[in-house]
């Protein structure tokens, strides 16, 4: 199987379970190149174990997970660390390095894979933090933000080393409603100016039809339906209808 | 009888964990920086509670050995006796059993909190070896602090011998030192120190398997806290006759 050039993520019959719980049950998608791609669902459904699949942090029972055509689960440490430089990854509750300030917590990766002076250091993370709204808190230890804060932190570190990929979730989880919005732009920007490709998981369906190019339900293992919002609205399964019309974030 | 099991298992894994970490120890990239601060903070930190603990055990150490050694007229040897046990025996095991506590608990619970707050997964998403960071820098840090720690220990606690027979029977600091050090060879104190590297390698990797192996929220860090005191103070009691043999087979001439 020969992919299109632009398909930049392609998860390929996955399956994933726990014990005897099944997580994910031959699940499918593609993401190409420079678009977004927005994973809802119910809660335990699974949609935090795909981002974790797709950074190699868990391993499939089956299936293929591929990232520039490359098999994540095949590479050897090396080349997954290789990989992992151009892979961004916003956990749900952020992950931060508690012992670090916000400042060390962006520059970390900057020092461990770039040679910069400390000023140009400083200059990338002043630039980060700005970006998620954050200027002038680089002394501030994680203990010291709320949840919201914390979330944008965990993205300007996420986008430090400037990664192709961006694997984000629940971005607006704990936002107030302007920064949250906010924050869709700046992922907005990324993709149409960086070219970053997207998976986000969101709850969040006004900021999914924002942000996505394309969206998918996931319920009980399964992709109930996949497409964009408009296609989505129309679908045969009531669920996704519901989902579709809920006008609350989360 | 699955309790055994369980408990088979999770040896087997803290095996493999601690042969993985014997062969990260001296492959490259070495995580220079972060033993050092390791070192720091876990052997420099602790210098406040090995010198306390070591006046002291030198101090009881000494009462008991006057007691002892009046009865026969032989106070002469009070210092030899007393240095004798504490480098060959009590500075080593009273060392690793206080780092065992101290340390042994930070480690279990920091990385227990930095595995269960998805830290560690993050440092791995930024193409950084937890393993290498977090637990061989950790091991390593260990390996190196407690053959000093131990050290620091015999020197108090020969101190604290001193400061006590001298408040009794007015003897000299150059005196005591003299008798002290001429029952002790080096060979006593090169193998009873050498040996706490292996306490060293004992406490940070048991604290390191643990931590990094816990789940479970708030309550699975307090629990991988606990373990790794627990865990390591019992191996290491128990390694420590094994290593005594060992020492005494290649050593004929300390028995
Ligand atoms: N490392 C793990 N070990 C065992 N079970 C897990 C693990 N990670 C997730 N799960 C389980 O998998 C299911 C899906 O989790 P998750 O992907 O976090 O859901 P969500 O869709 O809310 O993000 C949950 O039932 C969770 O308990
Ligand atoms: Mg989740």
């Amino acid at each position: 199987m020969t992919s299109s050039p632009d398909v930049h993520i392609r998860f390929s019959e996955v399956d994933k379970a726990f014990g005897t719980q099944t997580i994910l049950d031959k699940v499918s998608f593609e993401v190409p190149r420079a678009s977004a791609f927005c994973l809802l669902g119910r809660s335990g459904m699974g949609k935090s174990v795909t981002l974790k699949l797709l950074a190699g942090l868990l391993a499939p029972d089956a299936g293929r997970v591929l990232v520039d055509d490359e098999n994540i689960p095949e590479l050897s440490p090396t080349q997954l660390s290789h990989t992992r430089q151009k892979i961004g990854f916003l956990f749900q509750q952020a992950a931060l390095f508690d012992s670090l300030t916000l400042g060390q917590n962006i520059a970390f990766p900057l020092e461990r894979h770039r040679k910069l002076s400390a000023t140009e250091t400083r200059e990338v993370v002043d630039k980060r933090l700005s970006q998620v709204g954050l200027a002038g808190n680089e002394g501030k230890m994680p203990a010291e933000l709320s949840g919201g804060m914390k979330k944008r932190a965990g993205l300007a570190r996420a986008l430090a080393l400037e990664p192709e990929v961006l694997l984000v979730d629940e971005p607006s989880a704990g936002l107030d409603p302007i920064t949250s919005t906010e924050i869709d732009e700046l992922l907005l920007e990324l993709k149409s100016e960086a070219g970053t490709t997207m998976v986000v998981v969101t709850h969040n369906i006004p900021s999914a039809r924002r942000i996505g190019d394309r969206l998918a339900v996931l319920h009980d293992g399964k992709i109930l339906a996949e497409g964009t919002a408009a296609e989505l609205e129309q679908s045969e399964h009531p669920m996704v209808r519901e989902f579709m019309n809920s006008k609350t974030g989360g | 009888m699955q309790k055994l099991i369980d408990f088979l298992q999770r040896f087997g894994e803290l095996v493999v964990f601690a042969a993985r970490a014997v062969g990260s120890l001296a492959r490259r990239p070495f995580e220079v920086r972060e033993t050092i601060r390791q070192i720091a903070e876990i052997g420099y930190a602790s210098l406040p509670l090995i010198t306390a603990a070591g006046l002291s055990v030198g101090a009881v150490m000494s009462m008991h050995t006057r007691a002892s050694l009046e009865r026969f007229g032989a106070e002469a040897l009070i210092p030899a006796a007393l240095a004798i046990a504490m480098i060959r025996e009590t500075g080593p095991l009273v060392t690793g059993l206080l780092v065992a506590g101290r340390v042994g608990a930070s480690i279990g619970a920091e990385l227990g909190a930095m595995r269960v707050t998805e830290q560690i997964d993050a440092l791995e998403t930024l193409a950084v070896d937890s393993f290498k960071f977090l637990a061989v820098s950790r091991i390593l840090a260990c390996m190196i602090a407690l053959p000093i720690l131990t050290t620091v220990m015999d020197f108090t606690g020969i101190l604290g011998g001193f400061v006590v027979e001298t408040a009794i029977s007015n003897m000299s600091f150059e005196l005591y030192f003299q008798q002290a050090f001429s029952g002790v060879g080096f060979a006593d104190f090169i193998t009873s120190t050498l040996k706490t590297t292996v306490f060293g390698f004992i406490i940070g990797t048991i604290g390191s398997f643990i931590g990094y192996t816990a789940s479970g929220g708030s309550a699975g860090v307090g629990r991988a806290s606990t373990q790794s005191v627990v865990f390591s103070s019992i191996s290491l009691i128990v390694v420590n006759v094994v290593l005594v043999r060992v020492i005494f087979f290649l050593f004929p001439e300390m028995q």
